[in-house]
């Protein structure tokens, strides 16, 4: 593991010590280069996983959130390049370095051993993020975003501190290795039910959970493009990451205990996703849209089959991969007329044709049209709730649809119909937004051939 | 309780006034009857332009048109030549290296699943008493082409486990157990 964290720790003496015209070229090199070596992973021969020492291990789980997460660095360092580019060396170079900081804090989160370890990790993300937020978003209400950000994720993820020191001293251990071996089952009590809550509201709250999804569109919306591309594509999957691994050490009493979270998800994904019809805000209305498919990982990983495990985990892929493209298209959008008001920028196929092409790629696989592993996913997640329940198929088939109206209503609003008088001006789509959205699409598409490497440990 | 009323809404009508930017006239009434008294707002004025006047959420940007100075930018850098550098590089590691490296790598690793499966199924067999020689014709039918180490694996795993089968004396249940352990 050590060939990924230390040439990413080292991207930020790299960022300090590069002449000033070459930061972005020598930082989007070694970051691509280190998404070749994260590749390696995926060569999974054991049944259980690869142990590379005490501390840091990958399986079937975690290795295609890795790739996935160094893949979305040199990504974000491109998006931010134009936004960035007036400003000074020095703040050019501290934002790169918040970025990298927070590309290996990800990392090792999803490859810690021990989950003391993942928790401080877990909560060192924070940081960074937290950091890009405030210091280069572009509005006053920024500020109120870091704050909600902040507050939600600590709040939900204090008691799981304490929880996993209990845990750890009735134990002895808390590492994921022993734990998948530790058979023993929860007895049924009300601190055992605390525990229950404790462990699994911190993930709840970060992926997040309709009910305490408010720091979401807020966040989502008020960072820049690259921290709205690692909120949407990296975070939110750490909650639903954490909640598989832990669910593992909390049974029997999830079968009984995820009733609540599992309507909550239920009716949630509906609301959520209803709420984007009626969005004027192109980032918000992409933010919800993240709840409303985070709430299908949600059901996923409440349900606990192995059917329901491999929808989680290639959801949790694909929609990384879609909502960080969705928001690389609205800040291209938002580069030109300075607005994030949909129908401010309508009309644009005509002006800008090929952009228009990513636009239909991003909604397509938003709304999950086969063969994309987003429909993978999503039907895999379906067809376990079903066999959990019958009923939930009426739910889950009223998300699908309102998730394709939500999607193709973006899509019409932006690029069909006549452009707006404002708008016949705006420059042509460069080079480095073409490449950003291939980058995004292709492996997406290449992922639909072979989609075997991202269900997970259950397949 | 009406003068109390007509004075709220007259408060309102006043505050929506100069909320809209409207000059509200400079009148004060006191009521007879109570102590209502309206007036004008003290910071009728002084309130900023609403959210819906200004249209844009960053308004005040000097926007660059990078295609001015230089008509073929790829969006980098206003240098030029810095800029065709970026856009080389990104393809060249983005595209050439890592998508086609990368997804080369990732076609052809191994089918662990597949071939743990055969194995079990070989294990399996053998305990049901096939010969290391039936069971290495059967996996040459799913690897006709070439030997490969899974392949070795079973020939060897074959040959140890049959040197062994005749020392032990074993019923069918114990032959099924010992199988499905070993996968």
């Amino acid at each position: 593991m050590l060939k990924i964290i230390i040439p990413t720790i080292m991207l930020m003496p790299l960022t300090w010590l590069s002449k000033k015209n070459m930061i972005w070229i020598n930082t989007t090199t070694y970051s691509l280069l280190i998404s070749l070596i994260s590749l390696s992973l995926l060569n999974q021969p054991s049944n259980n996983s690869l142990n590379f020492s005490l501390m840091f291990f990958s399986d079937p789980l975690s290795a295609p959130l890795l790739v996935l997460t160094t893949w979305l660095l040199p990504l974000m360092l491109m998006a931010s390049q134009h936004h960035l580019s007036k400003e000074p060396l020095i703040r050019k170079k501290l934002y790169i370095t918040m970025l990298t900081m927070l590309q290996t804090l990800l990392i090792m989160t999803f490859t810690a051993t021990e989950l003391i370890s993942f928790y401080i990790l877990f909560e060192a993300t924070l940081v960074p993020t937290l950091i890009i937020i405030t210091r280069w978003g572009n509005q006053t209400e920024r500020l109120n975003a870091g704050l909600y950000f902040l507050f939600y994720t600590l709040m939900g993820s204090l008691p799981l501190l304490v929880a996993l020191i209990s845990i750890q001293n009735l134990t002895g251990s808390l590492n994921f290795l022993l734990i998948q071996y530790w058979n023993q089952a929860l007895p049924d009590s009300w601190s055992n039910i605390f525990l229950w809550l404790a462990c699994m509201m911190a993930f709840m709250v970060k992926m997040p959970l309709y009910g305490l999804h408010l720091w979401l569109p807020k966040a989502h919306v008020e960072a820049p493009i690259a921290g709205s591309m690692v909120l949407a594509a990296i975070l939110l999957k750490l909650g639903g990451y954490g909640m598989l691994r832990i669910t593992t050490m909390l049974n029997p009493q999830t079968s009984f205990m995820a009733y609540p979270f599992l309507m909550l998800s239920l009716w949630g994904m509906i609301m959520t996703s209803s709420i984007c019809l009626r969005q004027t805000d192109l980032k918000s209305l992409i933010a919800y849209s993240s709840v409303s498919h985070m709430a299908l990982v949600i059901v996923a990983v409440l349900i606990q089959t192995p059917w329901s495990y491999m929808g989680a985990t290639a959801l949790m892929i694909a929609h990384g991969l879609t909502s960080s493209m969705l928001f690389c298209l609205a800040n291209s959008n938002y580069e030109r007329t300075h607005s994030r008001t949909m129908i401010l920028a309508r009309g644009l196929q005509t002006l800008l044709p090929l952009m228009a092409a990513w636009w239909l790629l991003a909604s397509l696989t938003n709304l999950a049209l086969p063969p994309s592993i987003n429909l993978i996913g999503e039907l895999f997640v379906v067809m376990s709730s079903f066999s959990w329940s019958n009923i939930t198929i009426i739910l889950m088939g009223t998300n699908i649809t309102i998730t394709a109206l939500y999607s193709l209503y973006m899509l019409i609003t932006t690029q069909r119909g006549k452009y707006t008088h404002h708008i016949n001006s705006i420059k042509p789509s460069f080079t480095r937004e073409n490449a950003l959205m291939a980058l995004h699409m292709t492996p997406l598409l290449l992922l639909s051939l072979n989609p075997k490497i991202i269900l997970g440990f259950t397949y | 309780m009406a003068a109390g009323l007509l004075g709220l809404c007259t408060r309102r009508l006043l505050a929506a006034a100069a909320t809209r930017g409207i000059p509200a006239a400079r009148v004060r009434w006191e009521s007879s009857s109570s102590r209502a008294v309206i007036a004008p707002s003290a910071v009728v004025g002084k309130r900023g332009p609403e959210p819906t006047t200004r249209w844009q959420e960053d308004p005040d940007t000097e926007d660059e048109n990078l295609y001015e100075k230089n008509p073929d930018s790829h969006g980098y850098d206003k240098d030029p030549a810095v800029d065709l550098w970026n856009m080389r590089v990104v393809f060249f590691f983005g595209f050439s290296i890592v998508l086609v490296l990368g997804s080369t790598f990732v076609a052809y690793l191994p089918d662990y699943r597949w071939s743990r499966n055969l194995l079990a199924l070989a294990v399996f067999a053998f305990f049901q008493g096939a010969s290391p020689r039936s069971l290495h014709s059967v996996f040459m039918f799913y690897y006709p082409s070439h030997h490969t180490e899974n392949c070795w694996c079973v020939c060897l795993s074959c040959c140890v486990m049959s040197s062994q089968r005749d020392h032990l004396d074993l019923n069918a249940a114990q032959i099924e157990d010992r199988s499905k352990r070993a996968v």
